[in-house]
């Protein structure tokens, strides 16, 4: 149960978006467009499968 | 209410603004305190439902409790024994319908979470009994098993590592960097869950109904649609987890609370035994510490000369057990089997090839990039045979193997 470090890309992709901060607010602005348009789209989303009940 | 859901996401968005302004801590636990028992009311149907649970995760506490006092092991077994029962009882396993009474199955209590909540008992009582957890309290604890980030379907956390995070909950965004990358990472995880899962399970389903109809072995639909099925299912629940597990880690972060991964690459993995410490991580160590560590080192006691030879004996009980977790029903039974072999062989290859060609040698194999794609492939494909028996409908799996066994066998 230990954390697993990140990889080499996901930090040159932190760094990226740390240098590049209006563009990862942008990023955030369409995703949230986005995941919105789709969450009204679709009425029947598949809850998680994993679900423990 | 559904993590995945418009009116979650408000919530979310809400608190999580309201959280950073609230200067004391027990206020701001209260908040989260508050969210948590939101979530469980959404998903208690009744009061006997409700009392279960309360049982349930009572037992978990009075247990840890008893046992940091008396650290006996015949309390923890006797304690694992009859929490599993329970387990097995309201989850109304179906090999217990040739061992129990029909009426005892005939129940119609469901508790939110059960599987997952199962875990973090057992680790907690286990760890109690070892020492390792100092600080047990019950508002910690309560919590930490119905905190709402982990409570459909994990991450399993360590009661530690959830109470460090707790205990000075305060916002853990640096700067608005990682705010922003907190946000990003919901609405990733929505995007996964909602469009791609979906889609995936879409095409599944209309893909795996030509190959039940029976009109399809005098067809001639080819190889690739099969193998294209055969993809489909795993891909849905790699999106699906992955992305609720999105959700759930980005938005506790924003509660001040670090959820541990779950999914590192999984599809890449050169062996099972790799695939389990890729795939729904939390279990996969969970799996490690609580059931093959524990049943390595009886074997060890016992048979310390045959002790790394009969590894792959704890490989398989292991990775079965993991397998007959998931599900009631016979299919989880086929995909806890499968797991097992895959595991032990994976063990097996690795002690033939110790012995064969030493350590030098085993080194140069695990280096050669062609034996490497080799391996992934092959651990691809039968990672996607296993889960093909994931659906509960054993019988359309079956069917669709035999279909195309007799087509092009």
């Amino acid at each position: 149960m230990e954390r697993r470090t990140k990889d080499s890309f996901l930090e040159r992709l932190d760094s990226f978006g740390r240098r590049h901060l209006w563009l990862t607010a942008l990023a955030v602005g369409a995703l949230a467009l986005a995941a919105t348009l789709a969450l009204l789209s679709h009425s029947d989303v598949t809850a998680v499968v994993y679900e423990g009940f | 209410m559904n993590l995945c859901s418009l009116e979650f996401l408000l919530l979310l968005l809400v608190a999580s603004a309201v959280f950073p302004w609230i200067a004391n801590i027990r206020l701001r636990q209260s908040l989260l305190a508050m969210c948590n028992a939101g979530l469980l009311y959404s998903f208690v149907p009744g009061l006997s439902d409700g009392l279960c649970l309360g049982l349930f995760v009572a037992s978990g506490y009075v247990i840890a409790s008893l046992l940091q006092v008396h650290p006996h092991r015949w309390i923890l077994g006797l304690y694992v024994t009859l929490l599993i029962s329970a387990f097995l009882v309201l989850k109304k396993y179906e090999f217990l319908a040739v061992l129990l009474p029909a009426p005892v199955l005939s129940h119609t209590i469901g508790i939110v979470g059960l599987s997952y909540m199962l875990f973090r008992q057992i680790h907690v009582a286990v760890d109690a009994l070892q020492g390792q957890i100092k600080d047990l309290s019950l508002w910690t604890y309560l919590n930490y098993q119905l905190n709402l980030f982990g409570l459909l379907a994990g991450p399993i956390q360590r009661y530690q590592d959830f109470a460090e995070d707790w205990n000075r909950l305060q916002p853990l965004a640096a700067d608005s960097y990682d705010l922003l990358r907190a946000y990003l990472r919901i609405f990733l995880g929505v995007i996964k869950m909602v469009v791609v899962s979906n889609f995936c399970l879409e095409s599944y389903e209309s893909l795996s109904a030509v190959f039940v109809d029976d009109a399809y072995r005098s067809t001639g639909k080819n190889v690739v649609k099969f193998f294209m099925l055969l993809y489909l299912y795993p891909t849905y629940l790699y999106f699906n987890f992955s992305g609720y597990c999105d959700i759930a880690i980005g938005g506790a972060f924003l509660f001040g609370l670090r959820m541990p991964e779950n999914f590192h690459a999984p599809f890449i993995s050169r062996n099972m035994i790799e695939f389990w410490s890729r795939w729904h991580m939390t279990l996969g160590m969970w799996i490690r510490d609580y059931v093959f560590t524990p049943l390595y080192k009886t074997i060890a006691g016992h048979w310390p000369d045959r002790a790394s030879s009969l590894a792959f004996l704890c490989y398989f009980v292991a990775l079965f057990l993991a397998g007959v977790w998931h599900g009631a029903t016979w299919n989880f039974v086929i995909f806890g089997l499968l797991n097992g072999v895959g595991v032990s062989a994976a063990k097996l290859w690795e002690t033939l090839l110790l012995r064969r060609r030493g350590r030098r040698g085993v080194n140069a194999y695990l280096e050669s990039r062609a034996i490497r794609a080799l391996a992934v492939a092959g651990t691809f494909h039968f990672v996607c045979l296993t889960l093909f028996f994931f659906p509960s409908d054993l019988r359309r799996s079956v069917n669709i193997l035999t279909n195309f066994v007799t087509r092009f066998g």
